[in-house]
């Protein structure tokens, strides 16, 4: 009997060894561990032997038995391997092909320009406030120190709407406004579109859009409006920009500056971009002028504050390296696809 | 402004480059646009001398010409009548190029060589109209040297952009003036000889002021016997420095010391001056003045003129008058230097559109002090140039004295706004240069009283003093620092919050975000119940001058200008604000629109843009709340069975549906296009920025579908409002599946296919009980749609 196990064992590992599909295996597994297999029929005539020998031959014909299961096992985990493996060269795909279509839309670069400002002004603690598109005379020119028939108001050529209203020219009213709704301290910015006559052409656009910041509190300094202004012309346009403020001139901040950014095209060597000047005007900016505090029925002696306004299609067209600002108005697709 | 660095440096030694000059012109406010470098316009051309002049053997009208330069010479063909041996030209030798941009070449002119050019002074940029022949030189010019030293056309140009505070700017003196705070230099003022103060002026006119306000300062004088002619070059090379085209010498002159010191002028020929009077009055109405520009102007009381005892003589300060014109034949001349209301004159300068160097000026105010001396430098020019005798004294009409202002300065106050540390006495120091006189103030510790020098017509107040001190010290110089304020979160608004959401929902559903402009023509509405548009009284063009009530029109104007260039589909929205009219009102609204889409659903194949446009709303309904619904509407722009009004809680907010396919094919749209819009603003107070928690199902769902057949004028929606109903909180979902028509339905009849979730959130349904509700259902679609359950 024990002679007849080692030789199923043999037959069976030799079998196994020479099977080359998982449905044989499966036969084999029948053929010998199965209800009526070999070796079941070699343990069911255990009941013969004397009790000395079946504890023996009883270990040696588990032995085998288990031998015979784990040979099998690997064997067919061989063979899976071997068919995924099959199967999977079959699956190969040229991964060279394009991939699928996402749809996605994308916002305007305008909307890209305002909405990193935004972003940034609110990290440093604005609100972002809002103003009308048709205003008065009052808070657009009078209230910001720009009296009627004054020649800075040849600065803004002015859309009239009937009515006794204007466009605004700028976003300044909304200084105005949110002195006359807010006591001090103020931080705010505003974003908006403003009007000026001039015919929509590559450089000029009837309608444009700015930013205008306000902050009012004691012991504002100009120092703080470089401070301020250098961090966002540095977010805009990196770190390795260098910032220029010089003196200009509007009416509702005094002193005023004008805030150049260097050259990123030309790296402040000077081209077509910056008219040769190495430099970019970015944006106005200044004191706000104690007059205007006052009329906005702050007292200023006790209280000091800096404005600013940029342009943002300006900024947008230098960003992006935009050359034609109608491209802004087109929607062309092939424009806007590629923001 | 434009300023020659070869006049500049007349007033001021300095020593620096055109660039660095204008570097630091630009760091004191008086930004430099660009220099224009006359240097290299006239860089090639040389003096030669005319040594022979021979007949061309082959032209009658041509000469060959042999120009000597020192050593060498040039022989060039000349077409000029008026060349002759002897004289002094203005050579420009081959491959070199004209002032007017054009290049010379080495050419054959019939069978002769020519080497170079001899330049007329047109060609050389020396006056506009064409000049008959060839620029002759006087006699002093070098043969061989360059020709632009000769005439000081060596020079760089700043052209300055003055913003309307630097009106003491527009003006050699005032430009020199800012540099030499700058540098710490001396100015050196023009020699002006001391008045014969006595003397017949008084004698010869007189002059009567009507209103002292607009009119502070009137002088005159006399200057008999001129000669007038052309000016000397020297002179009108300064003018053209300035963009100024000289006229004859007496002009010239005035122009010349406006330009110096910025007093303007006006030389009046005294003899057409009725009764030797002048009157400084308004003008009556309906009167008629021919100005020098040879235009007639009717006058009004707002305008004021200078007259004399019967009728106007000119504009003051902005244009004067064509019959008191100076020309070949005067010899007396009155010289005006006056002070003018700068609002009255920019009024009348504005109206007549009559913008002048002179109205310019005194727009942004002149320096009263100074009018004497201008008139003194012009007449002794006059005398000088124009040969004439300058009779003793003036009369100036100058009642009311005006005040030096005082102000008063804190040094404490100067660091406190600029974020600086300037010591008290730079302070001084910096206005010093300024020319403003710096005293101690008595009457508080530390500060300073400064009297403002009289041609500082913009400075009025301590901020402006401020300014003056950080202009000087440097803005560059002041340090930059971060303002300490209290802790506080910036915060979009909720209305902000939600345009960011929408923005997010349409571009994920892959529309393009667009912007258009506001000004529209003011029919291009389509909406036809819309109030009239809010209208620009000076618009740009008809196109552009209403302002938008919808954005629709523009956005398909996008749309038309993609569809000409080749697009077939397009998803475009904007997301801004319209004008109601009726008052200057403006509110929030969305536009969108959608050209040539898919869909596998089978419903929705007949109008696939509809639906997705449509897919659109639900989104903003499921993610920002609110209950849209739509209503059927007769928009004439919309497909007449393809459109609907949105209502949102009862009120209607927009319009949805597809373009006509009339206005379709008139825009050469190539396929459908479906169109949206609607106004958010009581979308705004309804939506919800915050997404609501409900709690995940403890209990399991039972789904079940159900087909019903229905008549084709039911719709959808009737029959999901019932099921709903019907499903009280325990319908979870509800989804149509499919929409069929054909076999097994009878004509005129459709079959909804919904799937319906039930579930209840505190047991588990039974299937019995949802079994009733759906039978529920059914009866219920029966009576009130005679609906059928199709198997």
């Amino acid at each position: 009997m024990e002679k007849k196990l080692k030789d199923l064992d043999k037959e069976a590992l030799e079998k196994i060894k020479k099977s080359n599909d998982i449905e044989r295996l499966e036969k084999l597994q029948v053929e010998f561990l199965g209800k009526n297999g070999k070796v079941t029929a070699v343990l069911r005539g255990m009941g013969k032997l004397s009790p000395e020998k079946r504890p023996v031959v009883g270990k040696l014909a588990n032995e085998v038995k288990e031998n015979i299961e784990g040979e099998l096992k690997t064997r067919l985990n061989e063979l899976k391997k071997e068919e995924e493996k099959e199967r999977l060269k079959k699956e190969t795909i040229d991964i060279t092909l394009p991939g699928a279509e996402v749809s996605r839309g994308r916002l305007h670069p305008m909307q890209l320009i305002i909405g990193q400002l935004e972003d940034l002004f609110l990290r440093m603690g604005f609100s972002i406030e809002e103003g009308p598109d048709v205003e008065t005379d009052y808070y657009n020119f009078e209230a910001l120190n720009i009296p009627k028939n004054h020649p800075a108001r040849d600065m803004q050529d002015t859309f009239y709407v009937e009515g006794d209203f204007l466009l605004r020219t700028h976003t300044s009213p909304v200084q105005i406004r949110t002195m006359e709704k807010q006591g001090p301290p103020i931080r705010i910015i505003t974003v908006g579109k403003c009007y000026r006559v001039d015919e929509l052409d590559a450089t000029h656009s009837p309608v444009f859009h700015q930013l205008e910041g306000l902050v009012i509190d004691r012991g504002i300094s100009f120092s703080h409006l470089k401070g301020v202004l250098i961090e966002v012309t540095r977010e805009i346009f990196g770190e390795e920009r260098e910032v220029r403020f010089r003196p200009s001139y509007f009416p509702f901040t005094e002193p005023s500056a004008e805030v150049d950014v260097s050259c990123f095209k030309c790296q402040g060597e000077g081209c077509p971009l910056c008219s040769r000047t190495g430099w970019l005007e970015i944006l106005g900016a200044g004191m706000v002028n104690p007059r205007v505090l006052e009329m906005s029925g702050i007292d200023s002696e006790k209280y000091t504050g800096f404005a600013f306004g940029m342009g943002l299609d300006r900024m947008a067209m230098y960003k992006y390296e935009i050359e034609d600002i109608r491209h802004l108005w087109d929607n062309d697709l092939r424009f806007l696809k590629q923001f | 402004m434009r300023i020659s660095y070869n006049w500049l440096k007349e007033y001021i030694d300095l020593d620096l480059s055109p660039e660095e000059v204008a570097e630091k012109l630009t760091l004191l406010g008086l930004e430099v646009d660009y220099i224009e470098d006359w240097s290299k316009i006239y860089n090639d051309l040389l003096i030669g001398l005319v040594e022979e002049v021979k007949p061309h053997p082959e032209a009658d009208k041509l000469t060959l010409v042999s120009v000597g330069v020192g050593e060498k010479s040039f022989r060039v063909i000349c077409g000029a009548p008026n060349v002759k041996k002897g004289q002094k030209v203005v050579l420009a030798p081959a491959e070199t190029t004209l002032p007017n941009g054009q290049e010379i070449k080495k050419t054959r002119i019939r069978g002769e060589a020519s080497e170079g050019m001899i330049c007329s002074a047109d060609e050389l940029k020396l006056q506009e109209e064409r000049a008959e022949g060839i620029f002759v030189l006087d006699d002093d010019a070098v043969p061989g040297e360059k020709f632009a030293p000769f005439f000081n056309l060596n020079d760089q140009i700043f052209v300055l952009d003055l913003t309307p505070n630097y009106g003491y700017a527009l003006n050699l003196i005032g430009v020199a003036r800012e540099l030499s705070a700058a540098f710490d230099k001396e100015i050196k003022y023009p020699q002006i000889k001391e008045d014969q103060e006595s003397g017949r002026a008084e004698d010869l006119i007189s002059v009567e002021v009507k209103d002292h306000k607009l009119c502070p300062r009137y002088t005159a004088r006399i200057v008999e016997g001129v000669e007038v002619g052309e000016s000397p070059w020297w002179l009108k090379v300064r003018l053209m420095t300035a963009g100024i085209r000289p006229v004859n010498n007496i002009a010239d002159i005035t122009n010349y010391v406006m330009l110096e010191m910025g007093q303007p002028l006006h030389a009046f020929d005294y003899d057409k001056i009725q009764d030797k009077k002048i009157v400084v009055r308004t003008a009556n109405k309906g009167e008629k003045l021919v100005t020098l520009d040879d235009r007639e102007r009717e006058l009004t009381k707002e305008d004021l003129v200078i007259a004399d005892a019967q009728k106007p003589l000119g504009l003051a300060g902005v244009m004067g008058g064509l019959e008191s014109e100076i020309n070949s034949q005067t010899n007396n001349i009155l010289l005006e230097a006056a002070s003018f209301d700068p609002y009255t004159i920019r009024r009348t300068a504005k109206r007549f559109i009559l913008h002048s160097p002179s109205s310019h000026r005194f727009e942004r105010g002149i320096d009263i002090e100074n009018i004497t001396r201008a008139s003194r430098r012009a007449v002794q020019l006059m005398a000088e140039i124009a040969g004439g005798e300058v009779i003793g004294g003036i009369v100036d009409n100058y009642p009311k004295l005006k005040e030096p202002l005082r102000l008063r300065i804190r040094p404490r106050r100067v660091n406190e706004v600029l974020g600086t540390d300037i010591s008290r006495m730079e302070i001084k120091s910096i206005l010093e240069k300024l020319h403003f006189k710096v005293q101690d103030s008595k009457r508080m510790e530390g500060a300073f009283r400064v009297q403002v020098p009289s041609f500082r017509n913009d400075i009025s107040i301590e901020a402006d003093l401020i300014e003056e001190v950080a202009r000087i010290y440097g803005y560059g110089e002041i340090p930059e620092d971060l303002p300490r304020v209290n802790m506080e979160i910036g915060r979009r608004r909720p209305n902000q919050e939600l345009e960011e959401k929408i923005r997010e929902i349409f571009r994920r559903a892959g529309f393009h975000q667009t912007f258009n402009l506001p000004l529209v023509h003011e029919d291009e509405n389509f909406d036809q119940e819309l109030a009239k548009p809010l209208a620009l009284t000076n618009p740009l063009s008809v196109d552009n001058s209403s302002l938008r009530q919808e954005i629709l029109p523009g956005l398909l104007r996008s749309l038309e200008f993609n569809t000409k260039r080749q697009v077939k589909k397009a998803g475009l929205y904007e997301l801004g604000d319209v004008f109601p009219g009726d008052g200057p009102e403006q509110t929030p609204a969305l536009a969108a629109l959608l050209m040539g889409a898919e869909s596998k659903k089978e419903w929705q194949i007949a109008a696939p843009e509809f639906f997705a446009l449509k897919g659109i709303l639900e989104t903003l309904e499921s993610e920002l709340g609110g209950e849209f619904s739509l209503e059927k509407s007769n928009y004439n722009f919309l497909h007449p069975g393809r459109q609907g009004e949105i209502i949102l809680n009862g009120g209607k907010v927009g319009y949805i549906g597809e373009l006509h396919p009339t206005l379709q094919e008139k825009h050469r749209f190539p396929e459908r296009v479906a169109v949206m819009e609607m106004r958010l603003k009581n979308f705004y107070t309804q939506a919800c920025l915050d997404p609501k928690y409900d709690g995940v199902p403890r209990y399991p769902a039972i789904s079940r579908d159900l087909a019903l057949t229905i008549e084709e004028g039911t719709q959808a929606a009737q029959i999901a409002n019932l099921i709903k109903q019907e499903g009280r909180q325990l319908l979870e979902e509800l989804t149509l599946f499919d929409l069929y028509r054909g076999e097994q339905v009878p004509e005129n009849c459709k079959s909804l296919a919904y799937r319906m979730v039930f579930r209840s959130k505190e047991r588990t349904l039974t299937d019995s009980e949802v079994d009733n509700i759906v039978e529920g259902i059914i009866e219920k679609a029966k009576s009130e749609f005679g609906a059928e359950i199709r198997k």
